[in-house]
């Protein structure tokens, strides 16, 4: 049996996701405070989701990587906080994840950047961090040193700098990560895609909607192009990891590489479709764009996913 | 969401597999002319023989009638095997038949659908017009009924293997006063009437496999139009709801067969500044990597459009994606292969001559059955829901 689009309990699942998110996150919410979104993910603990993946017996929902994709999708869309990823993954890794998954404690991501230095998003003191590198690694707060304050890409998103001696981490964590942020990416390239797509359908110029003129409906197609292949390799690639099959690394690395793509062209596209609003800070285009660049960091970058799915065997017929 | 195989699944691929390792031809498929015709209505003769003439036609046409998934197995198989493609047997297998089948009467299916699946008849398309390319309906050439036959005049123009095919499904127009979708006719016409006149059109690959065709005069019975006078443009449409998903599989299998080729060939040549490896080169590794990525997806893509199409007994408009997203992806690939060849991609011999000659016929791709821009109006309109406009 193959089927790539989610089965009823699955969709039910994905537009509660859909319908919490776009209600609790709406990218508005960017245009003001920052808080790394701490308040939504202590609610999305409330539901249960920091656990989605982690087994009932171990207080979480009991899901697979089909679930957690679909979920990721969402918080991509509605450009969540780095710090769910963290908690959720921190949950995993922890040896009692209970503090992570009934969002008492958070967690942020740390991300090489060469020489011992890392870059921590969305860092809050007490927090743990995941720190990413050769594997993945779950520290505390106090393995840091020298760290001080630094502005990022993304004014919503915290950075700060820090000095960190880790040894090499979990390497099966770090896949995980990379297959989440293909998801995360492809939710924020549908939104461009969206986005795009609405203000196409109601922008007129010489008399009529621009998405009626083929240079605006075909730079929207590419996005929906992009954004199919990329969800569709994700849903691949989330299913060759539950069912623990040889091509996982392959198809994982595929998807980070596709979904990658998609939102980096489509979020700038977005900005083009626009014109003149797309410039401006006001509008929400700016920030998918910034936002990408940031997840295009984590989990390494686009040349170590490159190089990684060069050096899988391929991929058989009946893998 | 699942990808899983039944043990039933698995006997049905060992079963598809020793019988393809045991009948795919060896020999060179030859590339145009009645050679080609031989030998692709030999092995479809050969397949249908074994059981295999039309592995997703209705059992009561002679078909298989096999399952989605088991498509899937049989394309997969085919593919890996070797097997040659349909060839000049394509337009009867994937428009002649089905069409028939959807719309033809009793009597036009008893003659033809036999011998198509048998591969004793080849087809040919008779669509597009020197005026009427990717605006179809705007075809112009006339049929008028005279007593119980259509006379036409005219020409049309890129039929593939017209000139090895014994019919040819034609569009023509029998009502022009109607609007643009009305007044036309699907007819069956024997290639062998007189006043037919087959002109071969070498193609930049410098094959001859399509041609241009002459009408001069030419008595069609009425009784070869299927589907009435003026129901020509829902026939041919018709056709499109036999596809379930599973077209773009043997192209997708194909083309990362070839993508993997291509990675054992940079393992093997020198790069492009003559010095280490071509996949040590980061240029090109990183291409690779990409193209490696992309045919990963046109795969989940397909399986999505099954998945779609499992669901749904209307095809969606999203098979238009999957087209357009193999064919940019093949002429990406085939265009990175020339780049790595370097020197010896100007010469055809040897390796590069198949590499070559794919690189060339390659831009058909984005050309034949609808071109990249109208799919992209299509995914534009019908999927996104944009405004049709100024095109």
């Amino acid at each position: 049996m193959i089927d790539l689009l989610p089965d009823d309990e699955q969709q039910a699942l994905a537009s509660s996701f859909a319908d919490v998110l776009a209600a609790e996150a709406p990218l508005s919410r960017l245009h003001r405070e920052v808080d790394g979104d701490r308040a939504l993910i202590r609610q999305l603990a409330a539901l249960g989701w920091i656990g989605l993946g982690i087994p009932a017996d171990k207080g979480g929902l009991g899901c697979g990587a089909v679930e957690e994709v679909l979920l990721m999708r969402e918080a991509g869309r509605q450009l969540v906080g780095p710090g769910l990823v963290a908690t959720m993954l921190a949950a995993q890794l922890a040896d009692d994840g209970t503090p992570f998954i009934d969002g008492s404690r958070q967690a942020s991501l740390s991300i090489a950047a060469g020489d011992g230095q890392y870059l921590r998003l969305d860092h809050h003191p007490g927090d743990a961090s995941l720190a990413t590198g050769d594997g993945l690694t779950l520290i505390e707060e106090h393995a840091f040193s020298n760290a001080i304050e630094s502005r990022g890409i993304d004014d919503t998103v915290a950075l700060s700098r820090a000095t960190l001696q880790v040894p090499s981490g979990d390497s099966e964590a770090a896949e995980r990560l990379t297959l989440w942020t293909a998801a995360i990416l492809v939710g924020t390239a549908e939104a461009a895609r969206d986005m795009a797509v609405a203000y196409a359908k109601v922008r007129e110029q010489f008399g009529q909607p621009i998405g009626a003129f083929q240079a605006i409906k075909h730079r929207c197609a590419d996005m929906a192009l992009r954004c199919e292949a990329a969800w569709t390799q994700t849903c691949f690639a989330a299913l060759a990891l539950d069912g623990g099959r040889d091509d996982a690394t392959f198809q994982i690395a595929a998807a980070r590489l596709i979904a990658g793509d998609a939102a980096l062209q489509n979020s700038r596209a977005n900005i083009q479709v626009h014109g003149g609003i797309g410039f401006t800070e006001e509008c929400d285009a700016q920030l998918l764009v910034r936002r990408t660049q940031l997840w295009l960091q984590i989990g390494g970058g686009t040349r170590s996913h490159q190089r990684a799915l060069l050096a899988c065997p391929a991929p058989g017929a009946d893998a | 969401m699942e990808y899983s195989f039944t043990a039933e699944d698995r006997a049905f691929r060992d079963e598809v597999r020793t019988w393809l390792h045991a009948n795919v031809p060896t020999e060179k498929r030859p590339s145009e002319g009645p050679a080609m015709r031989d030998f692709d209505t030999a092995w479809q003769r050969r397949q249908f023989e074994g059981g295999w003439g039309g592995i997703a036609w209705p059992v009561e046409y002679g078909g298989r009638g096999l399952s989605l998934m088991h498509q899937l197995i049989w394309h997969e198989e085919y593919a890996h095997a070797g097997a040659p493609p349909p060839g000049c047997m394509f337009v009867a297998l994937n428009h002649g038949g089905p069409t028939l089948m959807a719309r033809g009467s009793e009597a036009q299916q008893a003659f033809h659908i036999p011998r198509i699946i048998a591969g004793d008849a080849v087809w040919c398309q008779g669509f597009s017009e020197p005026g009427a390319g990717s605006d179809l309906a705007g075809i112009r050439m006339r049929a008028v009924v005279d007593g119980d036959h259509l006379v036409v005049n005219g020409s049309k123009i890129w039929s593939s293997y017209a000139d090895v095919a014994d019919w040819q499904e034609l569009l023509v127009r029998t009502d022009p006063d109607l609007p643009r979708h009305k007044g036309l006719a699907w007819t069956i016409c024997d290639m062998t009437l007189p006043g037919i006149t087959v002109r071969p059109i070498r193609t930049m690959a410098g094959v001859t496999t399509f041609s241009e065709v002459f009408y001069d005069n030419v008595r069609i019975p009425l009784s070869d139009v299927v589907g009435g006078l003026t129901e020509g443009w829902s026939v041919a449409m018709s056709t499109l709801s036999f596809e379930r998903g599973t077209a773009m599989i043997p192209h997708q299998v194909e083309l990362q067969r070839t993508i993997e080729e291509l990675i054992g060939l940079a393992r093997e040549i020198p790069g492009p500044d003559g010095g280490k490896r071509a996949i040590e080169d980061d240029e090109i590794s990183a291409r690779l990597a990409t193209v490696r990525a992309e045919v990963a997806a046109m795969r989940a893509m397909t399986y999505a459009a099954i998945s779609r199409a499992a669901r749904s007994p209307v095809p969606g408009p999203e098979g238009a994606m999957v087209s357009l997203y193999f064919a940019e992806l093949f002429q990406k690939v085939h265009a990175l292969a020339l780049d790595m060849l370097g020197a010896g991609s100007i010469e055809r011999a040897g390796e590069s001559a198949a590499w070559l000659y794919r690189y060339l016929d390659g831009f058909k791709h984005s050309i034949a059955g609808g071109t990249t821009e109208i799919r992209r109006n299509i995914i534009g309109e019908r999927v996104l829901g944009l405004p049709r406009g100024a095109k």
